[in-house]
């Protein structure tokens, strides 16, 4: 499996930068959209970091949008 | 008290996505530190449905409740640096299910915890950042108190911004250390044998931002964990688990902007998830939003409807034998068995200058059913149905 985890990490390390490299450029002041509030990856902390707790305390599934630090038990 | 069975036990997520909280899609950009403090308030009321009684085998039928209370404080420490912090108390009762077998008729009968439970726990974390011009570097700390459970937690994490600042990528790496103390431990072999017993998770985490262009962006992630220790839940009858556990998961988080006119935005926003661990357990994860906001000159309003789609398959030692081989690893838990989960909810926002009142509910519904594909035809009855109701405040200053 350690095998496999690095060949996908190098994958989407390497598939990332070269879409990046590839997508056409967007100035800074075009950004303003990307800067709203509903553009956010996490709007509210605390309703997320709930939320997650919930859905890994109750399914056998967690971590994916971060590393997950282990710390609980109640991970089917 | 099962650290296994409980709904809301010790935080799982040390995020290294610290840094990428509350954080706009503009992170693509570097990044520069917060001004604000930010003190906030949530509580939040969590009700499991009650088990379904024609397959309870000693009639009782009440499940969790848990009453949630979290404090966040945000705040600038120095001239580069952020700090993030949470504080969170749950008081929680209820029972749980013990065992699930499968009887002569084909049905699965639910064997539950026969009196209420009653615990508290409480989590503190903490996660300060340092930024620089093209990036960040943070830490944070979690400790986490209960009953029968304590947990110690650290990690690492950065983000460093590449190519005009049209990506980001981001890494992390995380360590936690539990100690399991059940309560009752003369009333079974199992919790005799996990008192004092340990856990250990490592998590690496990486993943990088991408502007694509003015209206939309995309996260992709990578975490690889590992646990290793006591992982079998001493509160359930014949639970016994492999004492390693290797999990990989695959994130992608895609934005959308979205103008319908004047003092009017929204965002859609779609996530999914592939999961897999060496249990055999796989699972895909898809949720979506719509983010509406409002804007006037002192207030603003935003309306946020949610669904969450979850399905997984069985780990390979799930299984319903009343009197399993006691040499083989074995469990019953439902939240290891295949089936597939619908949540639904609606969050809202309203704020007046430098104040905000947030109000959520959310229901969540499981059952084999819904898993689509893969082997559903056991009766899973301890398999959970939930709602979440959330107030909340908070002050910017």
């Amino acid at each position: 499996m350690n095998k496999g985890i690095t060949r996908v990490a190098a994958g989407l390390l390497c598939g990332s930068l070269l879409l990046a490299s590839g997508c056409a450029q967007v100035a800074p002041w075009q950004r303003g959209h990307l800067g709203s509030d509903v553009m956010s990856w996490d709007s509210n902390a605390l309703k997320r970091s709930l939320d997650d707790h919930i859905h890994s305390s109750k399914e056998a599934s967690s971590g994916g949008f971060g590393a997950a630090g282990g710390g609980c038990g109640c991970n089917g | 008290m099962s650290q296994q069975q409980k709904p809301l036990t010790a935080f799982a997520v040390l995020s290294a996505a610290a840094a990428s909280m509350a954080l706009p899609v503009a992170d693509a950009q570097a990044e520069a530190r917060p001004d604000e403090r930010v003190i906030s308030y949530r509580n939040s009321q969590y009700q499991e449905d009650d088990a379904p009684a024609s397959r309870t085998f000693n009639g009782v039928t009440d499940r969790y409740s848990v009453n949630v209370h979290q404090l966040g404080f945000d705040t600038p420490i120095a001239d580069d640096w952020y700090l993030t912090s949470e504080l969170q108390y749950e008081t929680m009762s209820g029972a749980s299910p013990m065992q699930t077998y499968e009887n002569s008729d084909g049905q699965s009968v639910l064997v539950m915890s026969g009196a209420s439970i009653d615990d508290t726990r409480i989590d503190l974390k903490l996660a300060p950042t340092r930024y620089f011009e093209q990036g960040t570097v943070g830490g944070s700390v979690a400790i986490s108190s209960e009953n029968d459970y304590q947990s110690l937690a650290a990690g690492v994490n950065g983000s460093l911004a590449l190519f005009n600042d049209m990506a980001t990528l981001q890494g992390g790496v995380s360590l936690a250390h539990d100690t399991l103390s059940p309560t009752d431990p003369e009333l079974s072999t199992a919790r005799q044998q996990a008192d004092g017993a340990t856990k250990t998770t490592v998590s690496l985490f990486q993943g990088v931002s991408l502007v694509l262009n003015k209206d939309s962006a995309l996260n992709l992630g990578l975490v690889a964990t590992h646990s290793s220790g006591y992982l079998s839940d001493p509160y359930k009858t014949d639970d016994r688990r492999p004492d390693s556990r290797a999990m990989l998961a695959l994130s992608s988080r895609y934005r959308h902007y979205l103008r319908w006119g004047p003092g009017q935005e929204n965002g859609w926003h779609l996530d999914a998830r592939w999961y897999q661990d060496d249990w055999s357990v796989r699972s895909q994860t898809l949720t979506t939003r719509l983010v509406s906001r409002w804007t006037g000159v002192h207030w603003r309003f935003e309306l946020t409807p949610m669904l969450r789609y979850y399905r997984q398959s069985q780990a390979a030692f799930y299984g319903l034998e009343q009197t399993p081989d006691a040499n083989n690893p074995h469990s019953s838990d439902a939240r290891l068995s295949t089936y597939g989960a619908l949540a639904l909810g609606l969050s809202s926002e309203l704020g007046w200058k430098a104040w905000s009142l947030s109000l959520d509910y959310q229901t969540y519904d499981a059952s084999e059913g819904l898993a689509l594909v893969g082997d559903t035809d056991k009766e899973t009855p301890g398999l959970v149905d939930y709602q979440l109701f959330s107030l909340g405040v908070s002050y910017q200053y």
